[in-house]
């Protein structure tokens, strides 16, 4: 594995753990999973963004997106998202996360982006769409998936 | 036969045979019927969520500022493409500008958030005022994503940062100044088809 491999991966990792640690805002208890949904404040979303947007930086930085356009494509669209939330627009704001999603899938399709960098983005994507979408609405994660 | 009677007789056959097709004509069964038809125009009808974007007042150099709004198509024909123009008048306060206020106004961008297409990236509104971008449009990702045009009874949403450029230099000509910008959004058909 050359050394540029070691380092990009070692981001990675330590993006993946930036993002699950940042998860910790979220109760654990099921008994309160089940009764009281957490809130979410707009600084949660806002460092939710913040993460989206480092990871899409960092790809940039180690030549995963091929291009600039493609990156600006990504962060501004991350803009967009960042704005519903400081409106108060949190359905807007997750519907517009939720297309982010699909941003990152096509960028992947037509090979502007890394496919593994583009998984773990859109991954990461998902887990907090996920989340927001469970606080707002009360639908869980399973559900969200088709499990229930 | 005299010339006289060839004549006559002449006359006398080709009455008969008009009479005979005229005749004919009624003799047979007939039928008719009345097609009433109607071309009715449909309607192109652009609209907008804010007819003001933006009203903020005390900003100096190296403020910015995000906006939302939202383009409605209202009327029941498809819309092809939506084409922005720019006009803008400045209020010199102390009638003291050298330069033009709109070439420190820049639009950071112009974002359609459904058709994840930037519209306008990093242009002054001095320069706007010469350009005429496409709002709406087939964008590069369709038909996987977005939409062609706007289709009628559906809406785009939009983001615009300003920034009032900081350029380092001597600014103070703008103090006290305004500037009214008005943007005008023009909506065009699709191309006629066979119906």
């Amino acid at each position: 594995m050359k050394m540029s491999q070691r380092l990009f991966l070692l981001l990675t990792v330590i993006l993946a753990m930036g993002v699950l640690s940042g998860f910790s805002h979220v109760e654990n208890s099921s008994d309160q999973m089940n009764s009281v949904k957490p809130m979410l404040s707009s600084d949660d979303r806002k460092n939710d963004i913040e993460r989206l947007r480092g990871m899409v930086e960092t790809a940039a930085e180690h030549g995963a997106i091929t291009n600039a356009a493609t990156t600006r494509s990504l962060l501004v669209h991350l803009t967009a998202v960042e704005y519903y939330v400081d409106q108060g627009n949190n359905d807007k704001a997750l519907e517009q996360l939720r297309r982010f999603d699909t941003l990152v899938a096509q960028h992947q399709n037509i090979g502007t982006i890394e496919r593994s960098m583009a998984i773990f983005i859109r991954k990461s994507t998902v887990l907090i769409s996920n989340l927001w979408s469970q606080t707002d609405d009360g639908v869980s994660i399973s559900e969200l998936l088709g499990e229930k | 036969m005299n010339i006289k009677k060839q004549v006559t007789m002449g006359i006398m056959s080709a009455a008969l045979g008009i009479m005979l097709i005229v005749g004919g004509t009624f003799a047979f069964f007939s039928d008719s019927v009345t097609s009433n038809n109607t071309f009715a125009a449909g309607t192109l009808e652009l609209g907008i969520d804010k007819p003001q974007l933006i009203n903020i007042k005390n900003i100096k150099p190296g403020d910015s500022m995000i906006r939302d709004f939202e383009l409605q198509n209202n009327g029941t024909l498809d819309i092809q493409k939506v084409v922005l123009e720019t006009d803008y008048k400045v209020i010199d306060a102390n009638g003291n500008n050298t330069e033009d206020f709109g070439d420190h106004i820049l639009v950071e961008f112009l974002y359609n958030v459904n058709n994840f297409d930037e519209v306008i990236f990093k242009t002054t509104l001095a320069e706007l005022k010469n350009m005429s971008p496409e709002a709406i449009n087939k964008n590069i990702f369709y038909p996987e994503l977005g939409d062609e045009g706007l289709p009628a009874g559906e809406t785009h949403d939009f983001i615009v940062k300003f920034v009032f450029i900081e350029n380092g230099k001597d600014q103070n000509q703008f103090q006290g100044d305004a500037l009214e910008l008005e943007w005008t959004f023009t909506a065009y058909q699709k191309d006629g088809e066979p119906k």
